[in-house]
């Protein structure tokens, strides 16, 4: 029918971007280590994984990392999504929100780490937290924006008349009418975090490598089927994330506003 | 915009004012000047430094570094860099245009879906989606099993400079999805069936009123896949063997294994300057688009 | 009034479904060589279904429209002799007055001279001749109306299918683009057909109006005609306003059942109801021989050049149309009366 051919480009985009996923998914439950052979369906490689220190170290380091950038990620880009939604609207602010998602990553990465450098702040876990959150904030900050920008001011002016201080109007009125974004901005941060490499690769110690740096030493010597596991639980991991923050706070309104100025 | 700054100005009449102002706007602002701001300003800086003994920078000042940009090995590897980051853009508006505009044609919950759809993949993590490739585009590898079904020879794409750009452009290509989609939405529908009414066929639509009213949102879409791409290193190694540079690996070796910081900086100066040519192009299309705008 | 010689556009049996909603129902109707012609019907009636289906944006599940004799439907929308001038004017915001006129002679492949030639008259012809090469944002509605015309104009369509085209308009506006739009069509000649939800627009610019409701035409005629002769309900209702008395015709008495019978001729046999236009009916303060009912003033609605006032009759509000005298103060009691021939007899629902 015509209306199958009209939307060809867009599946061919979908095959385009999924069809590796489906391919590490699928080879995750290959039963034999050579990835280029289909030996049967097994389970095998998961608990191998569990077995594997240096990804489970890794595991924890990147967990470390990713909770303490939601943290800070959550504080920090809330308040900077209320100063610019409802205290201080200014176009360096707002260029200042967006600036780490335009930023080249590498750029930011070896700034940070001559940052670090220069303070002889030793590289580990906080290093790369603290490096994360200058996205996480971004983000934050523009999913909470968005919520803000579409929330009714009245219940909040009214809070204000009928006596309440600003600190308890924000307590009582704003913050649970932000629920929503902030979770779902934590959700993005966290993810984010968790899946970040550039970043991470040059302001994390080597000893105490993230997660994907661990992939990364390890993929550069080929493939394996642990991380094909590894890789499958990753991907769900974020992907429930992804769709758990459209959930709860309809990331596509963000999505379909999005055009920096 | 201009109706949260009515908002603005209605909150700022409040009495607690520069409390407030001041809560909610420095610890952010302070983060970003620290973690963001001095690391830039450092990046710059060092680009005019001379290179430490042990690693690291140090005084005098020096445009060795800048001068070294020049020398033809360094060019050539900054040339074939620039052009590989731009035929991954290409590759991605190719195949990212036609897609945004089909989203455009859903009903809005649809277009949600596909849009969530789009940006999946991204929020995952990019090395297990290149090493996905390795998979795929390997000698015994998907591909050509599935070719060798058809009776075709193995494609050697892997470790070519073609797996890179491939590579780029899939990593990058939801981030040309979405500016691109937000364009397209803007525009009153009606305009194209108008000019269609008028006698344009497909190409000619495209060409004198969909490229010209998007363009913003194109050079944004662009933006977010050519910078990001002459900076990643990983694809690079990953797909390209020891064959393919990027700006990117030669910044990272600058930095981990020649310590010569300076003339690192100086490549992450020429990324930066490459990144402000493109916002001020971008800049200078949405003002267009804005005096055109009722 | 039947069209003589060949119609222009002659229009068979198009039906068109949307999922359950069926949008056109086996709408069959001839539009004249140079008539102004209107579409006229609430949001939902199926009229723009149709102007799209002419306009070459949708295609119909069953029927046939030839315009001058050949099969309009199988030609693509961008090639038919048809064009639009939407709603929305649809303006290139990126391209000047001149630009946005000269469009549809660039897409036909025009020599450069003849465009500049057609697209200056034009622009004459539309009085914006000192706009050529202002950008759409800066003129205003009326001005960007004319362009869109201009735009369409100069192509010398078969047709010209105009959507709403003075929705968008200030009242004062508007009043002087229906004249423009008159004038320009007997200036260039071309068909016009309006699609509107508006009766006074479609009653004031037309030669011919569809009244179209649920996917049908109910009446087709001039608009002196829909106004004097409706022929169904939902056109006394929806063309002007008029007082309805359902009933029937017994012993030549219209019987309703609110009220005493009332007198009226042979052409109201058969008929569902009656309706009397408010000019139609005169007020008196005092009863006398000519007084047909008799009913208390419930509200007056001051127009300008008239009044309505509606008279509330037992349970019936009648509504009369006051051009001179004193308004009558609510809750005055008055006598009404009106000639035999203004019943109208409306033989559909």
């Amino acid at each position: 029918m015509r209306g199958a051919f009209r939307t060809l480009p867009l599946w061919a985009l979908y095959v385009f971007l999924y069809l590796p996923i489906v391919v590490v998914v699928i080879m995750s439950f290959n039963a034999s280590k050579n990835p280029f052979v289909w030996s049967g369906f097994s389970l095998k490689w998961y608990p191998e994984l569990l077995r594997d220190s240096e990804i489970m170290a890794g595991l924890r380091t990147t967990l470390v990392v990713a909770i303490g950038c939601t943290i800070i990620s959550v504080i920090l880009g809330t308040l900077l999504a209320i100063a610019l939604e409802r205290v201080l609207p200014s176009r360096t602010l707002d260029a200042a929100s967006i600036a780490p998602a335009v930023m080249p990553d590498i750029v930011l990465a070896i700034g940070l780490l001559a940052f670090y450098t220069l303070i002889s702040f030793s590289l580990g876990a906080v290093s790369v937290m603290l490096a994360h959150s200058v996205f996480g904030i971004a983000f934050v900050a523009a999913v909470v924006r968005v919520r803000l920008a579409g929330m009714d001011n009245s219940l909040e002016e009214a809070s204000r008349d009928l006596g309440a201080s600003a600190a308890r109007t924000f307590r009582k009125v704003t913050l649970p009418g932000l629920r929503p974004a902030i979770i779902a901005g934590a959700l993005l941060a966290f993810t984010l975090s968790l899946d970040e490499f550039t970043v991470a690769f040059f302001t994390s110690s080597p000893s105490d490598p993230t997660l994907p740096v661990v992939i990364y030493s390890r993929v550069r010597f080929g493939v394996t089927p642990q991380i094909n596991a590894l890789a499958t639980i990753l991907l769900l991991v974020s992907f429930i994330a992804v769709i758990l923050a459209q959930r709860t706070s309809r990331l596509s309104d963000t999505l379909k506003g999005g055009e920096p100025t | 915009m201009t109706s949260s700054d009515q908002r603005g100005a209605r909150r700022s009449s409040h009495s607690d004012g520069p409390l407030l102002r001041a809560l909610t706007t420095i610890p952010a602002l302070a983060y970003l000047l620290i973690f963001m701001a001095i690391p830039l300003v450092l990046v710059i800086s060092y680009a005019f430094l001379t290179s430490g003994r042990f690693g690291g920078v140090r005084l005098p000042v020096s445009f060795e570094s800048i001068a070294r940009l020049t020398q033809p090995l360094y060019r050539d590897v900054l040339f074939t860099s620039i052009l590989t980051a731009g035929a991954a853009t290409v590759i991605a508006f190719l195949l990212g245009f036609p897609a945004a505009l089909v989203i455009t044609r859903l009903t809005p919950k649809w277009q949600t879906v596909a849009l969530i759809a789009v940006v999946l993949p991204f929020w995952t993590n990019f090395l297990i989606r290149t090493y996905a490739w390795i998979v795929l585009l390997n000698r015994e590898g998907l591909f050509n099993h599935a070719l060798a079904n058809v009776g075709l020879g193995p494609i050697d794409v892997l470790y070519t400079r073609s797996a890179v750009v491939l590579g780029l452009s899939y990593a990058y290509i939801p981030l040309m999805v979405l500016p691109i989609y937000a364009s397209l939405q803007r525009l009153d529908p009606s305009i194209l069936e108008a000019a269609r009414n008028l006698g344009a066929g497909g190409w000619r639509r495209f060409r004198t009123v969909l490229l010209p009213l998007t363009m913003p949102g194109i050079i944004t879409g662009a933006l977010f896949v050519f910078i990001p791409s002459l900076g990643n290193f990983v694809i690079a190694e990953l797909l390209g063997g020891g064959n393919s540079q990027m700006i990117g690996n030669l910044i990272r070796d600058q930095f981990l294994k020649a310590r010569d910081w300076p003339f690192g900086s100086a490549l992450s100066l020429l990324v930066l300057a490459l990144l402000v040519i493109i916002v001020m192009a971008q800049a200078r299309a949405s003002r267009r688009t804005r005096e055109w705008s009722a | 009034m039947t069209v003589t010689p060949a119609p222009l556009l002659e229009i068979r049996n198009l039906d068109r479904s949307f999922g359950e909603v069926r949008a056109l129902k086996s709408v069959s109707f001839d539009i004249g060589e140079n008539e102004f012609f209107a579409l006229l019907g609430p949001s939902g009636c199926g009229k723009t279904t149709l102007l799209r289906v002419l306009g070459g944006f949708e295609q119909p599940d069953e029927g046939t429209v030839m315009l001058d004799g050949s099969d309009l439907l199988s030609i693509p929308a961008e090639r038919r002799p048809v064009n639009l001038m939407f709603q929305s004017y649809a303006l290139f915001p990126h391209m000047t007055v001149e630009r946005n006129v000269a469009y549809g002679l660039e897409c036909e492949k025009v020599p450069k001279d003849e465009i500049r030639q057609r697209v200056s008259d034009v622009l004459a012809t539309v009085g914006l001749t000192d706009k050529r090469s202002a950008l759409p944002n800066k003129l205003s509605g009326g001005q960007r109306q004319r362009v869109a015309l201009a735009r369409a104009i100069v192509k010398r369509p078969r047709l010209l299918l105009l959507d709403e085209p003075l929705s968008a308009l200030d009242r004062k506006i508007r009043a002087e683009m229906q004249m423009e739009l008159k004038r320009l069509q007997h200036e260039v000649g071309i068909t016009f057909v309006v699609v509107t939800h508006d009766q006074d627009e479609a009653m004031s610019l037309a030669d011919r109006v569809a009244v179209m409701d649920h996917g049908e035409v109910r009446q087709l005629d001039t608009p002196l005609n829909l106004y004097r002769r409706p022929r169904s309900l939902f056109v006394a209702d929806f063309i002007g306003t008029s007082t309805i008395l359902r009933g029937r015709r017994v012993n030549a008495q219209w019987e309703t059942p609110e009220l005493s019978p009332l007198a009226c001729g042979d052409d109201c046999e058969g008929a569902l109801a009656v309706a009397i236009r408010p000019e139609s009916v005169r007020l008196t303060a005092e009863y006398d021989a000519s007084t047909q009912v008799r009913g208390i003033v419930s509200e007056v609605f001051f127009q300008g050049d008239h009044a309505i006032a509606q008279v509330r009759v037992g349970e019936v509000a009648f509504l009369v149309s006051i051009r001179e005298g004193t308004l009558p103060e609510r809750g005055a009691s008055v006598g009404l009366s009106w000639d035999e021939g203004a019943l109208i007899p409306l033989v559909e629902e």
